[in-house]
């Protein structure tokens, strides 16, 4: 079933150039430079082991369990198969209800309290308390999460990933 | 291959679809709930906006077992050091000892708990456990259709109560204790029938990777209680009985305090002396003597001296003689009828009265004095009772 919905990933990234193609006909250096950004989200899971020596090592791995508290990563894999630079790429993750933004998140992790009406770091932004009045917000209160990369060149691929954990 | 450098601060105001709040679920998202998570990402080339790309990915909330049992406090002790005091012969009806435990799924699915008490501990094998119930009326009682042997389709995060009754035989000594465990053991919802019977939750064999299947782990502590392990899908809790029983002893002792010729000093039994019989009441056990009841029918050789009956006076009790100190308690009229809690009835020659409860470890005495007859030689012989019930100790 996953594999299913990363081929429909794949296949929608696919038919992005087509359509850009056509949308940039008339620009003389589009029609051989096709942008081919794609893109793979994925779920992994967070394991961190302790060794002999105390040190400790944190893993990714295939899930086994989604069970309320497990942390996660959702991630995304992107890469740019085309021959022009992609540029102010904008990623926009709503987080499902069933989970919440870690706590070891990127403080600097662009985020959003209010359903993505709005963006900025956690430590910027606060949400109405029932009492009226406003409180600082925490990773719980987060629905949405961004980011962007400012250029992906042609042939450049890379990983994008947060925390969370399930509810 | 994790770039967190490039997770750059900028702010976009394009407008998404708003999301409801995520609601309270102490306990987790619902087992089969699937979660889909989906990325969009614009991008530009040469200046111009493309085409939005999506990705997503889903998995399967999976089903997390956990149950808790915790004794509620009622009716008995939650630890051994307050272990709840029984009196012996506390069995049946309202008189029972109901242990009340709190049962809470702490799941993330419905199930079924089954439901096993166990005398973990019986020191003197004087307790019997009668019946597990669900006390819907609240009235401690074993009423028609209470009686559960398992706890059908328990929502996540509810707490339902199971009262476990405990008789203590009479013979009970005291200071015995008993430890009574519940433990609670986690179905598949609706698979129980009468009996106990039913298909139990188990760790799911080699966890699946598909996202899609909804495993199940069971992930409750061991309390080292009867029944319970680590992570079987089941809680126990114990509660802590002592039996309390009262352990009744008395002494009745005479002592002469003046005769005709010698007065106070040296005095002897001789016809006219005035003896003082102390009737002393002593509780060695724990719990409280009570509605105690002194009845003394005195012999033909001595004449009851009138308003000298004195009750709950200090009394100690000493290699087997009882000693009373005089007007140390409540003075009582020979009068029978009042409320005074003593008399003396001339026409059977009974001196009767009543003692305050007498607490655990102590002493309490019953005091009158009489006259010997005239022209009496030889040995009396005076025989005293002292009834009592410690049914309903404190």
């Amino acid at each position: 079933m996953k594999t299913l919905i990363k081929l429909g990933a794949s296949i929608l990234a696919l038919s992005v150039p087509m359509g850009t193609v056509l949308a940039q006909e008339a620009a003389p250096s589009a029609a051989a430079a096709e942008p081919k950004v794609s893109l793979q989200s994925d779920v992994m899971a967070i394991v961190t082991t302790t060794d002999e020596a105390g040190q400790q090592t944190t893993q990714l791995t295939e899930p086994t369990e989604y069970t309320p508290g497990t942390k996660l990563s959702f991630g995304m894999n992107y890469t740019n198969g085309g021959t022009v630079p992609a540029t102010n790429v904008t990623g926009t993750n709503p987080l499902n209800e069933a989970v919440r933004l870690s706590s070891d998140a990127d403080p600097a992790l662009m985020v959003s309290v209010d359903g993505g009406t709005t963006f900025g770091t956690l430590d910027t932004l606060s949400v109405a308390i029932e009492s009226g009045g406003m409180r600082a917000a925490t990773h719980s209160d987060v629905t949405h999460v961004r980011w962007t990369i400012a250029s992906i060149a042609p042939g450049e691929s890379g990983r994008i990933s947060f925390p969370v954990i399930i509810r | 291959m994790r770039k967190s450098t490039q997770l750059l601060g900028a702010v976009s105001a394009a407008a998404l679809v708003a999301m409801s709040s995520a609601p309270a679920m102490a306990e987790g998202i619902r087992a089969g709930t699937v979660v889909t998570n989906t990325v969009t990402v614009d991008y530009q080339v040469g200046g111009v906006d493309q085409t939005q790309i999506e990705a997503t990915d889903q998995f399967s909330i999976d089903r997390r077992i956990n149950v808790d049992v915790t004794f509620a406090g009622t009716g008995g002790g939650a630890s051994a050091g307050t272990p709840f005091n029984a009196a012996p012969g506390s069995t049946g009806g309202p008189n029972g000892v109901a242990l009340v435990y709190d049962v809470t799924n702490l799941s993330n699915d419905t199930v079924d708990l089954d439901l096993n008490a166990v005398l973990a501990a019986d020191v003197g094998s004087n307790g019997t456990i009668t019946a597990v119930f669900v006390d819907a009326n609240g009235n401690g009682v074993v009423d028609a259709g209470e009686e559960v042997d398992f706890l059908a389709n328990v929502l996540a995060d509810e707490t339902r109560q199971v009262t476990v009754l405990v008789d203590i035989d009479i013979d009970a000594d005291d200071a015995e204790t008993l430890q009574v465990d519940l433990n609670a053991n986690a179905f598949v919802a609706g698979s129980m029938t009468a009996g106990g019977t039913g298909t139990e939750h188990v760790e799911s064999g080699g966890n699946s990777t598909d996202p899609s299947t909804v495993d199940t782990a069971l992930v409750d502590d061991d309390s080292t209680l009867s029944l319970d392990g680590a992570r079987d899908g089941s809680d126990t809790d114990r509660a802590f009985v002592e039996v309390d029983a009262a352990n009744v002893s008395v002494v009745k002792s005479s002592l002469v305090v003046s005769d005709p010729v010698n007065g106070a000093t040296n005095p002897k039994a001789i016809p006219g002396a005035v003896i003082r019989y102390c009737i002393a009441v002593s509780n060695s056990g724990g719990a409280d003597a009570e509605n105690i009841v002194v009845s003394d029918s005195l012999p033909g050789e001595v004449n009851f001296n009138t308003g000298t009956i004195e009750r709950n006076v200090t009394a100690v009790i000493s290699s087997g003689v009882a000693t009373c100190t005089p007007g140390s308690g409540d003075t009582a009229t020979d009068s029978t009828g009042d409320t005074d809690g003593g008399g003396f009835d001339g026409g059977t020659n009974v001196v009767a009265g009543t003692l305050d409860d007498v607490a655990g470890s102590t002493t309490s005495g019953f005091m009158f004095e009489v006259t010997i007859a005239p022209a009496v030689l030889g040995t009396t012989t005076d025989t005293v009772t002292a009834a009592l019930d410690t049914d309903n100790p404190d």
